[in-house]
């Protein structure tokens, strides 16, 4: 068994490097090469499976990273199987609360807002209870926070971040890389309530984390680079924030191709300034390009999808299209009834906006 | 002799290796969420 560990060990970091450098199918090779030699045994030791459980995350983290939230979370159930066998220690704890944050993001992410709160408030409770490992909560504290804002539960979400935030840098000082992630979402939170203001801040401050950070990290430099971007168009800067929206665009895809959902959010963004600047022939299109790489991803019906459709319909309005406008309202105002419920402040807003163009 | 070096070597890497695959992400920040407008008229 020794040796097909070992052997399973350097595959699999040679699949983390590759995934890191953007050779993501020979990433995925190389990841499902490396399970096939760590078979699943049932054990008591977290040493005789934490080469397996190792591999399942990457492979977990790999399909999050492609946006296929449900092989994710298969992946973090078959993990979390595993470890479930083991006796209790601080090291086996640590990891299911990992396992169970990614699960429940992935839930999250696949609209399923339930599950997802069942599965993250256990990883909570797992996290308070573990010993000597203070910072431990943090991880689902955040990822509460982010599935409150996705439910339009803000003052929730702001707790949760907060007490996320004051556990960082009480215990790793106000510098820390982790700091870029709750600022990268604070700032989040602010620009979904439209204070657009106070939100450049705290994406500036994850910006500047995420740069100065060892070892670089690009893809959350990305992603911290776009919601600045988001922030700056809210607040109708509209130059700069295309300028940053481009380039963090020009990152997904070299990084992805053009059809990858982190592509999708950029261009959605990049389209409400089109918008914004009067051009609705590519604001059109944009949106179209969005909700095709979307509706690819997540299916037919998802918040997501709405909010295009939304945004879709006030371009229509805006040029005088009105029955096209309708039919996106009605759409949107279904599916977001559907998916996040009739009081939820997207639902509301849609509504609101189909009111005012009849 | 030869033996019990090289089972050595493996158990020493092994114990090694362990360490290093349980050294996951316990801490947190690693999520983040989407900044999409939705336009309100």
């Amino acid at each position: 068994m020794g040796i097909r560990n070992l052997k399973a060990r350097r595959i699999h970091r040679k699949a983390k490097a590759l995934w890191r450098d953007g050779h993501t199918e020979r990433a995925a090779r190389l990841a499902l090469r490396a399970l096939e030699l760590v078979p699943p045994v049932e054990s008591a030791s977290v040493a005789r499976v934490a080469d397996r459980v190792s591999v399942l995350e990457t492979l977990a983290q790999f399909a999050s990273d492609l946006a296929n939230h449900s092989e994710a979370q298969r992946r973090c159930d078959d993990a979390l199987v595993l470890l479930e066998k083991v006796e209790p220690s601080a090291s086996r704890d640590e990891w299911c609360v990992a396992l169970l944050v990614h699960k429940g993001n992935s839930q999250r992410l696949s609209a399923r807002y339930d599950e997802s709160a069942l599965t993250l408030a256990g990883a909570l409770v797992l996290a308070e209870q573990t010993p000597d490992s203070p910072l431990l909560p943090a991880g689902p504290l955040n990822a509460l926070g982010i599935l409150s804002k996705d439910r339009g539960l803000y003052e929730d979400a702001g707790i949760y971040y907060n007490r996320a935030l004051g556990l960082l840098t009480g215990h790793a000082g106000t510098d820390a890389p982790e700091l870029a992630a709750i600022y990268h979402n604070l700032a989040g939170l602010a620009h979904v309530q439209g204070q657009f203001t106070q939100a450049e801040e705290p994406a500036r401050r994850a910006v500047h984390s995420r740069r100065v950070a060892s070892p670089p990290d690009p893809a959350g430099l990305a992603a911290d680079l776009s919601v600045l971007g988001a922030v700056l168009a809210g607040q109708e800067r509209f130059d700069e924030a295309a300028a940053i929206l481009s380039e963090a665009l020009a990152l997904w895809r070299s990084r992805y191709g053009n059809r990858h959902y982190e592509v999708a959010v950029q261009l959605h963004n990049l389209a409400a300034i089109q918008q914004a600047q009067g051009d609705y022939s590519s604001a059109e299109a944009t949106l179209g390009e969005a909700l095709e790489i979307k509706r690819g991803i997540l299916g037919e019906s998802h918040p997501e999808i709405a909010a295009i459709l939304n945004n879709l319909a006030t371009v229509y309005s805006d040029i005088g299209r009105r029955r096209e406008a309708r039919e996106c309202y009605d759409h949107a105002i279904e599916m977001f009834t559907q998916t996040l419920g009739e009081d939820h402040p997207s639902t509301l807003a849609c509504i609101q906006n189909r009111h005012n163009l009849a | 002799m030869f033996r019990k070096i090289w089972t050595t070597a493996v158990l020493t890497a092994t114990a090694l290796g362990f360490a290093a695959a349980t050294a996951g992400p316990a801490l947190a920040g690693t999520r983040l969420n989407h900044c999409e407008p939705l336009v309100r008229r």
